[in-house]
C-alpha cells in the first residue's frame, strides 16, 4: 500500500473528485496487486479511470478500503493479457517517493520532479544539452519559445522575464498578449512531461555530429532519415520544435504498441517489484481501461488546471485576479475591456448556440453562465423574490454534482453501467433533491429530474428503473417502495413502511385533536404538512387505510380521511337505548 | 289495515332517539373499502337499525322513503347514507336474520326496497304473545289478528301494531309448537286464533 493513498467517497460510495476532475471509465470486479503481491482486502472492488486519478473502491469495506493514485505518478504502463487461470493485468510503474529526488507532494501539478527526468536522461546516455536540461526545471534560467501571433515567428524567453511585461517579437517588433506567453510557457512544461514519460522506453534518437542512433539497434543513420536504415524504427529528432515533437511522441504512442526492443522498458524497474502496481480485471473490461488510461495519460488534463482558457469561470478569474493586481482601469481603456469581455461573452453564446455539439462542449461554460447570471441577479436590487428563487433553483437543477454517468464509461456488462447509474442517482437525491420532496419521490418525478439534471445525454425509462432496482443490492441508502396501485416511489432506506405509518398516524391524531373529530385530512394537507407529493400522500393515506389505521369520508367535497374510529366502536344498543339487562 | 302496513313516518317520534357517536362521524356514511372496516361498519349499522326500528316502533323499512329519514340523514354534519350502501347494510341484516326483504305488492319494480325488520325474532314475538294470552286468561278463545295487534287488551303490550307478516310468522312458531291454531271461516278466508294453553 505504498502508493495507494486514502479517499474520501460520496455517500453513493463513490469517489470525491477533485475540482475539474472527470469521471471516465468504470470497471467492476477488480483487485490490487503492490509489485507481486496480492492485497489482502482489496480484491474485490471498482476500479474507477477519472483524468486526474486511478481509484479503487472496495465492494464491500468501502470505508476503509477505498484508495488512488495519481496519475502524474505513473510514467509507465504495462498490460499481461490473462493465461488460464491469470487474469489480465495492468501494471503502472510508479516514481517512487523513495528514490534519490525530493518528494514528490501528491497535490503537485508537475507530475515528474526534474531530478528524476534528469536521471533517466543520464540512464540513456543522452548529451543533454544546457537549454534542454534546464528547461524542466522551474529555474528562472529556463529558456521557453512564445509564437507571435502576428508574424508567427518562434521567440525564444527566459521563464525569469516572463512575469514582466511582454517584450517586442523579434521579428516584427510587435508586442505579445501576456496569454500568448503563457501558452508558450505551459506548452514548454507540458511537453518536458511528454518527453520524460517517454523516455524511459520510447525511441527517442540520439543524435550528435556524426548521425543519428536508432534507439532500437544502435545504428548511426544519416540525420535527414526518418526511419532507421537497418531495423525501420521511427527516428524521432529531440531538437524537433517543440510542438512536433508533441505530436510524434503521441503517434508512437498510439501505433506502437510496446514494440520489442533490446531495451525492455520495464527491464530496469523488474529488479525491484515496489516500484508498480497492478490491478488485476476478473471480470474483463482491462482492453477498454487500458485504452483510456493511454488518452488520459496523453491529455495529461491534471495539469490544466490553470489552462481552461474559454471557460467562463476562468475568463472571470483572470479578470478578477487582474482586477485586484493593477486597479481597475477606469477611462477609455477601461471601457475598452469591457467591449471585449461583452463581446468574447456573445460569441460564446453564438458559438454554443450554433449547433448541439458545440452546445454539449460548451454546456460547462453555459451552466457558470447561467450561473453568474443568477448570481448578479440576486445582488441586485429591485428583482423580485420569486425570479431570484426560480434562477437559483434552475441553475441548481442544471447541474449535477459529478459528470454524468455514461454507458460508454463503465466497463464490461450493463452491470457496471446500473450500479454506476444507480450511485449518481443516489448523490442526486442525496443532494438535496429528496429533502426538498419530503422524503419520497415518486420514480416519474425523479426520472424528470434527473434527466434535467443530466441536460443531455438523457437516459432511457428502462435504464433508469433497473438503476434503481438495485439500490439496496448497492447498499445505498435509497429503495423503491410499490404501492398498491402500483405507484413506485424512492425513498430513505431508513423510512421504513411502518415508520411512514405511524408518523402519519401521529400527526392525524393530533390535527384531529386540534380541529375536532369530525374534520379528518386530506392528501392536500398531507401534501403541506409533509411536502410529498399529492399522489404519494393519498398513495400514504390508503396504505394506513388498508391496514386499518384510517378510514374514508368521501363526499362532493373530496375525500377526507380519518382515525378509523369504525373498528374499534363498541356500542351495545339494547343496553345503551333501552336498559335492558 | 292501512295504518299497519304503510310505514309509521317518524318525523315526530325520532327526535328523542338517542344515536351513538359513531352517527356523528363522517367516515361512517361512507362504505370503507377496507374489508375488515366494513365488517365493523355494517354491524354497526345494522345495531344501529335494529335499535332505532325498535325506539320507533317501526316494523318496515321502504328505502325510497327510508332513505330521506334521519337515520340515513346526519343533518348536522351533511353526511347521508347512499341507496346502495343501504341496501348493502340491509342485505346482510336479511342474510343474519334481523330483517326479511318483502316483495312489493305487486310491482316487481319495487323489488328489494321494502324490508321487515326483526328487532325482534318472531320466536321471541311467540314467546311474547303466549305469556300474555296466559297472562290475561285468553285460552281457548278465539282472536282476530287484528284483535291481537290493535286490540284493547294489546294496549301496553310490545307488539301492539306489530305488522301482520310478522304477526303471522310468529303465530306460525306458537302452531308449529301446538299452541296455536288458525280458524278459517267458511269461505276460507283466515278469521282468527285459537290458543291453547302451554301444557
Amino acid at each position: 500500500m505504498y502508493f495507494w493513498r486514502q479517499i474520501d467517497l460520496t455517500s453513493a460510495r463513490r469517489p470525491v473528485l477533485l475540482q475539474n476532475e472527470v469521471d471516465i471509465f468504470v470497471q467492476d470486479g477488480v483487485g490490487l496487486y503492490d509489485g507481486r503481491t496480492k492485497l489482502d482486502g482489496y480484491q474485490n472492488g471498482r476500479v474507477y479511470l477519472t483524468t486526474h486519478r486511478v481509484c479503487y473502491v472496495d465492494n464491500i469495506q468501502s470505508a476503509t478500503h477505498s484508495v488512488a493514485i495519481e496519475l502524474s505518478q505513473v510514467h509507465r504502463i504495462q498490460f499481461s493479457p490473462g493465461l488460464l487461470r491469470s487474469s489480465p493485468k495492468i501494471s503502472l510503474y510508479l516514481l517512487t517517493p523513495s528514490s534519490p529526488s525530493t518528494p514528490i507532494a501528491l497535490s503537485s501539478p508537475r507530475p515528474i520532479s526534474p531530478a528524476i527526468a534528469a536521471l533517466h536522461l543520464q540512464s540513456l546516455d543522452l548529451p543533454t544539452s544546457p537549454a534542454v536540461s534546464r528547461s524542466h526545471t522551474p529555474d528562472s534560467n529556463a529558456v521557453f519559445n512564445w509564437i507571435c501571433p502576428i508574424c508567427s515567428f518562434s521567440n525564444a524567453m527566459k521563464v525569469a522575464d516572463s512575469d514582466g511585461p511582454p517584450p517586442p517579437c523579434l521579428t516584427c517588433g510587435i508586442r505579445p498578449a501576456v496569454s500568448v506567453i503563457e501558452q508558450g510557457k505551459e506548452s514548454m512544461a507540458g511537453l518536458n512531461k511528454t518527453a520524460h514519460i517517454y523516455a524511459a522506453h520510447l525511441p527517442i534518437g540520439v543524435e550528435n555530429e556524426s548521425g543519428f542512433a536508432c534507439p532500437r539497434c544502435t545504428f548511426v543513420n544519416h540525420p535527414s532519415l526518418l526511419q532507421c536504415e537497418m531495423c525501420g524504427a521511427t527516428l524521432v529528432s529531440k531538437n524537433l520544435p517543440p510542438t512536433l515533437l508533441d505530436n510524434a511522441m503521441r503517434d508512437l504512442v498510439i501505433n506502437e504498441r510496446y514494440s520489442p526492443s533490446p531495451t525492455p522498458p520495464g527491464m530496469r524497474y523488474n529488479d525491484d517489484d515496489v516500484d508498480h502496481i497492478k490491478i488485476s480485471f476478473r471480470t474483463g473490461g482491462e482492453r477498454i481501461f487500458l485504452d483510456k488510461l493511454k488518452i488520459v495519460l496523453q491529455d495529461r488534463i491534471w495539469e490544466r488546471r490553470t489552462r481552461n482558457i474559454g471557460t467562463v469561470g476562468a475568463v472571470q478569474d483572470r479578470h478578477s485576479r487582474a482586477s485586484t493586481q493593477r486597479l481597475p482601469k477606469l477611462g477609455i481603456h477601461g471601457l475598452e475591456i469591457q467591449t471585449v469581455k461583452e463581446s468574447q461573452r456573445n460569441l460564446e453564446l453564438l458559438h454554443s448556440l450554433n449547433d448541439l455539439d458545440s452546445l454539449m462542449q460548451k454546456a460547462k461554460e453555459m451552466v457558470s453562465l447561467a450561473e453568474t447570471f443568477a448570481m448578479r441577479l440576486s445582488n441586485a436590487p429591485g428583482v423580485p423574490e420569486e425570479a431570484r428563487t426560480a434562477l437559483l433553483e434552475s441553475s441548481e437543477a442544471l447541474s449535477l454534482s459529478s459528470p454524468i454517468v455514461m454507458r460508454e464509461m463503465a466497463g464490461s456488462g450493463d452491470e457496471t453501467f446500473y450500479a454506476e447509474l444507480a450511485r449518481q442517482l443516489a448523490e442526486f437525491l442525496d443532494n438535496g433533491v429528496l429533502v426538498k420532496e419530503g422524503g419520497i419521490l415518486t420514480l416519474f418525478d425523479l426520472y424528470a429530474l434527473y434527466n434535467r439534471a443530466r441536460g443531455l445525454s438523457l437516459i432511457s425509462p428502462k435504464d433508469f428503473y433497473r438503476a434503481c432496482s438495485i439500490f439496496e443490492k448497492l447498499r445505498l441508502p435509497f429503495r423503491l417502495r410499490k404501492f398498491r396501485t402500483g405507484v413506485v416511489v424512492v425513498q430513505e432506506a431508513y423510512y421504513s413502511d411502518d415508520a411512514i405509518n405511524s408518523m402519519l398516524m401521529d400527526w392525524i391524531k393530533k390535527t384531529s385533536r386540534q380541529r375536532g373529530i369530525s374534520l379528518g385530512v386530506t392528501s392536500q394537507d398531507v401534501n403541506q404538512h409533509f411536502g410529498w407529493s399529492v399522489t404519494i400522500a393519498l398513495e400514504e393515506l390508503e396504505t394506513a387505510e388498508v391496514s386499518g389505521n384510517l378510514s374514508r369520508d368521501s363526499s362532493l367535497e373530496g375525500t377526507r380521511f380519518f382515525e378509523n374510529l369504525i373498528n374499534t366502536f363498541q356500542w351495545n344498543w339494547k343496553k345503551e337505548v333501552f336498559q335492558e339487562r | 289495515m292501512s295504518t299497519l302496513t304503510s310505514p309509521i313516518s317518524t318525523s315526530s317520534r325520532s327526535t328523542s332517539f338517542p344515536f351513538p357517536s359513531i352517527y356523528s362521524f363522517p367516515p361512517f356514511f361512507t362504505r370503507q373499502p377496507n374489508s375488515q372496516t366494513w365488517t365493523s361498519q355494517l354491524s354497526l349499522w345494522n345495531s344501529l337499525i335494529l335499535a332505532y326500528c325498535r325506539y320507533n316502533r317501526i316494523w318496515r323499512i321502504d328505502l325510497n322513503t327510508a332513505i330521506e329519514w334521519d337515520l340515513f340523514n346526519n343533518r348536522d354534519i351533511s353526511r347521508s347514507l347512499k341507496l346502495e350502501t343501504c341496501k348493502e347494510v340491509l342485505d346482510s341484516m336479511v342474510k343474519k336474520g334481523d330483517a326479511e326483504w318483502v316483495s312489493g305488492s305487486g310491482s316487481q319494480v319495487s323489488k328489494n326496497t321494502s324490508a321487515i325488520i326483526y328487532w325482534r325474532r318472531p320466536e321471541e314475538w311467540a314467546n311474547i304473545i303466549a305469556d300474555w294470552i296466559d297472562s290475561t286468561g285468553q285460552k281457548n278463545t278465539i282472536l282476530t289478528l287484528y284483535e291481537i295487534a290493535e286490540g284493547d287488551l294489546s294496549l301496553s303490550q310490545d307488539f301492539r301494531g306489530i305488522d301482520p307478516t310478522i304477526l303471522r310468522k310468529a303465530l306460525d312458531v306458537l302452531i308449529r309448537r301446538g299452541q296455536a291454531q288458525i280458524m278459517k271461516s267458511a269461505d276460507g278466508e283466515e278469521a282468527g286464533v285459537k290458543f291453547f294453553g302451554s301444557q
